[in-house]
């Protein structure tokens, strides 16, 4: 089977009904998307699927075959962030870091529709990201203020 | 932008400073630096200048700090390096931090193990870290001067570059002198920087560890598997503390990727290529348990116990003072309460794991743990090594708030490895992780307040009865507090007798801590604990002992101001005038909130002031109680925790703390 992560062919040796989450990890060794419940419940495996946030642990890698797949590791990199990764690192969002991958993944797909999104626009796109170490608020902020810069950036024409 | 390396680097053995923990009580730390005669000391070729446990500074132009904490989200992996940078003029994105793995040579003081928790890190690493950063300052001036023919003081340090006051065109690095430094005299006194020229120490920082976790390059336990090593999924007891009666694996080997089915200690584990086929497969092993001491006790059962105690048994009277009979007499108003606190789990985002190699001669291990040298003595123990022949290597930990201070999951990954003879990455379902917690103990307690004719709180008395933490640990810990030439089957035992008396004695402060210690000046107070263990496996949570007196002292703390007709503020002050501190914070947040005119507002405040490892913080609460459903409209904070290294890292533990909180629910009756 075939899978196209981040605008790359895999072939892929894992059983169909393997979740896209344990794919990504075990067989192609991607470990940016994190496995916090395997249950759809935390968030922590979010990705996109043609541009919509998905819980990995909850797509099987049969469905996934027939879509684009995003994940963390296509937005930037420590020395090259991904305008929401900067805002999220000014801001001094993450704590222990571990669901960070999939707050940002549920997020970003807010922002790709929505550069100013209301509070309860915010509360609706992330309330299945649980944070143990409670950094909400400052995911929130941060949501509002990538919101800002990304609008500001496609507003002058320039990418992302 | 810093560096960190993957974590794999082990401490040089040619690391030639001994930090020395001096007795107990003391938290000073006496850095000797051992004559740098040997030839190994000198940076020679591509070799480091190590002038200590902490910082290697490389010829290629590395800086190098070794993280001897763990890092878990609390920042102590920034606020550390801070420290490190400000003693040698770094900026932060000049450091490469890596983590110390298992090494005695960072043990904590105070605890005499190599952990991090209780709030210690900043604490006992603010002297110690700033010296040898300091003393490195001073061998790197030293040889800089020699080198540019001017006296020492004449030196400037800026970002890693050297150079002269009145020739201040002609700079060297750090990597430059550091084979000259690392052959310089040592200095006869270690001086400090005056608090007056900090550059970073106070000031917010943005996190060293921020832009690898934004981007998911951070490797935490779980992302730690090397590519070829098997993956075991245990099979664990649905009675807590059950153990194996019976397995039959048959089914379960058949299924894909399956290795091994094994017993170990906890349950059974099922081995596979992937973790997902080692879970999968798991579905076809039948397992038979035997019922621990705890059985299928429920939740009602298990605090029937609990109450049972309550009436009829006695236990430590952690204090007493004055005389609670004769004062009775004076009492117009009794306050009563029965206060029930649940158990709590840590439910950390990143399951429990962990990655054990475990050979003939020795083993290897790789875990999201916060007690490395713990890890070590205790899976040595388990598989008969000496400690020298366990390897700990640390990784970020995605959430910690203690249940990584038991070692089990890297005690089951060792066991795994050594019955298959493999590899072995173990790691925990969800669901496993909220059932087989180390949990924070669920207890009961009784509280009598009795308040005079004034109006004024003249007696105390409060009961308290649930398991200990220290008791379930020392059998496990005690070992390694003990020399490590003491054969297992002395220590063993020693730390079981340590246990058993504890036990008998019903004495354990981190149950009590903020009941026993109240503040409030009542002036007739009884505080008594007995301990009562019902095979409940119980751990440190976020604050350990304050997560439930906290609660308790201040809840009736209120009832009793409520029962006097007196504003809950000022009933509190009255009873502090002897803790300034505790009283500072009052007064602060009561401010903040606007506490004195909430009335005429229509705003309901709650108050709350606790004391704990080292803190001092006062917290009200608006909330607003709609359809019997309580909504939490903000929590005002004031916290007095002394000098403060990175202001916004504190804010942002505070934050958490507070959500933390806000998910524990507690009933009163």
């Amino acid at each position: 089977m075939n899978l196209t992560i981040n605008g790359k062919q895999h072939q892929i040796n894992s059983a169909n009904d393997t979740p896209l989450l344990w794919v990504l990890r075990e067989e192609l060794g991607m470990l940016g998307t994190k496995f916090g419940c395997g249950k759809g419940l935390c968030g922590a495996c979010t990705v996109h699927a043609n541009g919509q946030a998905v819980r990995s642990c909850q797509l099987p890698v049969s469905a996934a075959s027939s879509m684009q797949i995003t994940t963390i590791e296509s937005l930037g990199t420590p020395d090259a962030l991904h305008p929401v990764q900067k805002v999220w690192c000014e801001l001094n969002v993450p704590q222990c870091g571990y669901c960070q991958p999939g707050q940002i993944m549920s997020a970003l797909a807010l922002l790709n529709q929505n550069k100013n999104p209301s509070d309860s626009d915010i509360d609706m796109a992330m309330q299945g990201n649980i944070c143990r170490c409670g950094t909400y608020p400052r995911i929130r902020a941060a949501i509002k203020q990538a919101g800002k810069e990304m609008h500001s950036v496609s507003a002058r024409g320039g990418k992302r | 932008m810093s560096k960190e390396l993957r974590g794999y680097t082990e401490m040089s053995r040619r690391s030639f400073l001994s930090v020395m923990a001096m007795t107990a009580g003391s938290l000073v730390i006496g850095i000797q630096l051992q004559p740098l005669a040997e030839s190994e000391a000198r940076a020679a070729g591509s070799d480091p200048f190590v002038p200590n446990a902490w910082i290697k500074i490389h010829p290629s132009g590395i800086y190098e700090f070794v993280l001897d904490k763990t890092e878990m989200g609390q920042g102590v992996m920034t606020s550390l390096a801070t420290l490190v940078c400000e003693e040698l003029d770094l900026d932060l994105d000049q450091l490469t931090i890596v983590f110390a793995g298992a090494d005695d040579r960072y043990k904590t003081p105070g605890f005499g193990m190599q952990i991090t928790g209780g709030s210690t890190s900043v604490k006992t690493s603010f002297i110690p870290l700033r010296e040898a950063a300091a003393s490195t300052r001073f061998l790197l001036v030293s040889a800089a001067a020699k080198r540019l023919q001017v006296r020492p003081e004449e030196v400037q340090v800026d970002r890693g570059m050297l150079f002269a006051k009145q020739a201040p065109s002609q700079k060297l690095s750090f990597a430059d002198v550091c084979g000259d430094a690392s052959l310089m005299p040592l200095p006869k006194k270690i001086v400090l920087k005056d608090p007056t020229r900090f550059r970073l120490i106070g000031k917010s920082q943005k996190r060293v560890d921020a832009a690898s976790k934004v981007c998911g390059t951070a490797m935490f336990g779980i992302d730690a598997k090397p590519k070829d090593a098997w993956c075991a999924y245990v099979i664990r007891s649905p009675f807590l503390g059950g153990t194996v009666k019976t397995f039959d694996p048959t089914e379960a080997k058949k299924q894909p990727g399956v290795k091994a089915v094994v017993q170990i200690p906890r349950g059974v584990a099922v081995v596979a290529e992937r973790w997902w086929l080692a879970k999968n497969a798991a579905d076809h092993v039948r397992v038979e348990w035997d019922k621990g001491q705890l059985g299928d006790k429920n939740h009602a059962q298990i605090y029937q116990v609990y109450q049972d105690a309550l009436q009829n048994e006695s236990g430590k009277i952690f204090t007493d003072r004055g005389n609670l009979k004769n004062v009775s007499a004076q009492v117009k108003t009794w306050v009563d309460a029965e206060i029930t606190i649940p158990f709590a789990p840590h439910a950390t985002m990143e399951p429990q794991n962990g990655f054990a190699d475990v050979k003939t001669d020795g083993a290897d291990l790789i875990g999201p743990t916060q007690g490395p040298g713990l890890a070590r003595d205790i899976v040595a123990r388990n598989l008969g090594f000496a400690r020298e022949q366990v390897r700990v290597t640390q990784t970020f930990i995605g959430g910690g708030f203690g249940r990584r201070l038991p070692q089990d999951y890297l005690e089951d990954a060792a066991a795994i490895s050594a019955a298959v003879k493999q590899p072995v990455q173990m790691v925990y379902t969800r669901e496993d992780d909220m059932r087989h917690d180390y949990f924070r103990p669920g207890n009961v307690h009784r509280l009598r307040a009795g308040l005079d004719a004034q109006g004024s709180l003249i007696s105390w008395q409060h009961k308290m009865v649930g398991p200990s933490i220290m008791t379930q640990l020392m059998p496990l810990w005690g070992p390694s507090n003990m020399p490590a030439w003491l054969p297992k089957f002395i220590s063993s035992p020693l730390a079981n007798i340590a246990a058993d008396y504890t036990a008998w004695r019903n004495d354990d402060g981190t149950s009590t801590e903020g009941a026993a210690d109240m503040e409030y000046a009542v002036p007739n107070m009884q505080m008594e604990y007995v301990i009562k263990d019902v095979g409940i496996p119980v751990g440190f949570w976020r604050s350990v002992g304050h997560s439930f007196t906290g609660f308790v002292v201040e809840t009736f703390i209120d009832m009793c101001a409520h029962a006097a007709a007196q504003d809950p503020i000022q009933f509190r002050l009255d009873l502090l005038q002897a803790s300034p501190r505790r009283a500072a914070v009052l007064k602060e947040v009561a401010k903040l909130a606007n506490w004195s005119t909430r009335a005429e507002q229509g705003r309901f405040l709650g108050v709350a002031q606790v004391y704990s490892f080292s803190s001092y913080a006062a917290h009200i609460a608006e909330v607003e109680v709609k359809d019997r459903q309580i909504k939490v409209k903000k929590i005002f904070v004031a916290c007095d925790c002394g000098l403060v290294v990175n202001p916004d890292q504190v804010r942002a533990q505070i934050e958490s703390a507070i959500i933390y909180g806000c998910r524990q629910r507690y009933t009163t009756s």
